[in-house]
């Protein structure tokens, strides 16, 4: 695997290793971060300290680590850490009531579990499959409104079909893959109990 | 239907009436919440933008190199891991706008670090940007030293630059802040402006792109100094080897067009100025650079090489002292410098040798 290189890389300084973790990984883990902490420019910052602490952590990386996930799960801790100063800090109480009640929603759904095993190293293999299971039609569209950041109306003007129908089909996507997820996250942690 | 009403919030199509109604309803209704969380979940790790590009890999590399792994001395380290916690209250309280009086109490407090500095230093052929902890952008040129103060959050902040930067800064109440440069200094409130300003270049060419700025000499705040004031698409080009003249008070020129350096210089001669204002420019040729493009109009390749030097990290001798004056426009992003050379050569035909890292132009015979 690509990765096994590039561990052995970064184990060695290169800083190529870590140019190309930035090339790789930075847009990612970037969107990522942004889905949850709302502001780009905190989320970038989480992204850099992120990638500082995967840096600090380079010679303990194992080779069946799988570069992303690992990531994430930093992005991930560093974001609740965040989340949780917002939630308890009294200075940003009194600050504008929806985006903070927004971040508060966004810390209890990061904070849930099943992360721990949704950012597994298989994980991404598995989210892919599914993707590409959902009906053809379903699927491209979600692609281009997810992987390729058109808006619903690009797409409706694109594919000649309605906002409406645009909106439903990544409607079902979603639901596809969040029966599919649940599924598999159920199987996982049977998996992981001992 | 429930899931598509989840749908609209995450991709941010309700009202702000509907958005409250909708954060209402999550905590009033637990099955609802736990839909949308799943959902959330869903989306989240199919949130993948990269053909949006948030921001370029290459400068987020560069701007954590520059931050946690250039030992060099000059440049300052910045702390380890975590943000620290008050910068962070810092941006979440001025971008939520409120308790901002708190905030300015709190860091009174510190002002013992109002004094730190950060200096970030790039080589030839290297860009970098920064975020202040304000919000503030940076883009940093080749061969350029800035020093910004660590606490952003007095009434007067000065930043140093020796080369070229461009700044976007934000705006806060009572916040004055300068660029200082070598000769002149750029007078701000908040607003987005390029500054080019290296030691070896014999002018100091400011340009704005959005706000007001004023440009004062640099014995600044004594009364009745003459300032110069900017208004977008406006540029000045300080011109420093009329330096005496520069430390008694600005003798400024507005010209209507849009001319190349030498003919400003020439106007300056003429007019006996030394700074010239033009009214109306493309600020895109000044600022494309933080795009990652080299643009240059109408300039003589004896500037155009500097600009080359800095940009592609190497050594360029000029042998020929007609060929120094040709003139050339365009731009360059993904050439090499051989591609780049290989370009220039065409309209304007001319012999080059690529060294190590030095490049030697020389006059091309023909032979008829």
């Amino acid at each position: 695997m690509k990765d096994l290189h590039l561990i052995a890389a970064l184990k060695t300084d290169k800083e190529d290793a870590l140019r190309d973790i930035f090339h790789l990984h930075f847009n990612k883990l970037h969107s990522f971060a942004t889905e949850f902490i709302i502001d780009r420019e905190i989320a970038r910052e989480i992204v850099h300290d992120s990638i500082l602490r995967f840096w600090q952590h380079r010679h303990h990386l194992n080779d069946e680590t799988n570069i992303r996930a690992y990531l994430l799960k930093i992005v991930r801790n560093l974001c609740l850490n965040y989340l949780k100063k917002v939630k308890d800090d009294p200075l940003v109480i009194k600050t504008e009531d929806e985006i903070k009640r927004e971040l508060d929603l966004n810390y209890e759904v990061l904070s849930d579990v099943n992360w721990d095993s949704v950012l597994v190293n298989e994980f991404e293999d598995v989210l892919k499959q599914i993707i590409n299971s959902l009906p053809e039609k379903c699927r491209r569209i979600f692609e281009l409104s997810r992987y390729e950041n058109l808006s619903n109306l690009e797409i409706s003007q694109n594919l000649n079909i309605s906002i409406k129908t645009v909106e439903g089909h990544i409607t079902e996507a979603l639901k596809i893959l969040r029966h599919k997820l649940s599924k598999y996250l159920t199987i996982l942690l049977c998996l992981l109990l001992p | 239907m429930d899931e598509n009403t989840i749908l609209q919030f995450l991709q941010n199509k309700l009202s702000p009436a509907e958005r409250k109604a909708f954060l209402d309803r999550i905590e009033a209704d637990a099955s609802f919440r736990a839909l949308f969380k799943e959902i959330k979940t869903v989306w989240s790790v199919t949130s993948d933008n990269e053909a949006k590009v948030f921001s370029d890999p290459e400068t987020e590399f560069r701007t954590f190199r520059y931050r946690n792994l250039m030992n060099d001395e000059r440049s300052v380290k910045r702390k380890n891991a975590f943000i620290p916690f008050l910068k962070v209250a810092a941006i979440v309280v001025v971008s939520f706008g409120l308790a901002f009086l708190a905030f300015s109490l709190l860091e009174n407090k510190k002002s013992s670090t109002d004094l730190v500095y950060t200096e970030i230093e790039t080589r030839a052929g290297e860009k970098s940007q920064i975020t202040l902890p304000d919000g503030s952008k940076i883009w940093i040129n080749a061969c350029t030293k800035l020093r910004y103060p660590n606490n952003l959050q007095q009434r007067e902040i000065e930043l140093y630059l020796d080369g070229e930067a461009f700044f976007d800064l934000k705006k806060i109440p009572d916040r004055r802040i300068t660029v200082r440069t070598s000769q002149i200094n750029v007078k701000v409130l908040g607003t987005a402006f390029n500054v080019k300003s290296y030691k070896d270049d014999d002018v100091i060419e400011t340009t704005l792109v959005r706000g007001k700025i004023e440009i004062e000499n640099q014995t600044g705040k004594k009364a009745g100094n003459k300032t110069v004031t900017l208004k977008p698409n406006q540029s000045a080009t300080f011109i420093k080897s009329s330096n005496n003249l520069s430390l008694k008070e600005f003798n400024e020129v507005r010209i209507n067009t849009t001319e190349d350096l030498d003919n400003l210089k020439k106007i300056a001669t003429s007019k006996n100025s030394n700074l010239v204002v033009m009214n109306s420019v493309n600020p895109e040729t000044q600022t494309s650079w933080k795009e990652g493009r080299l643009s240059f109009r109408k300039e003589t390749f004896e500037n155009l090489a500097k600009m080359l030097e800095r940009w592609y990290d190497i050594k360029i001798e000029i042998k020929d002292q007609e060929l120094k004056k040709s003139r050339f426009s365009g731009s360059f992003d993904k050439e090499t410098i051989e591609q780049a050379l290989q370009a220039l050569s065409y309209p304007v035909p001319f012999k080059y040798k690529i060294e190590k890292d030095s490049v030697l132009i020389f006059r091309k015979i023909t032979l008829k």
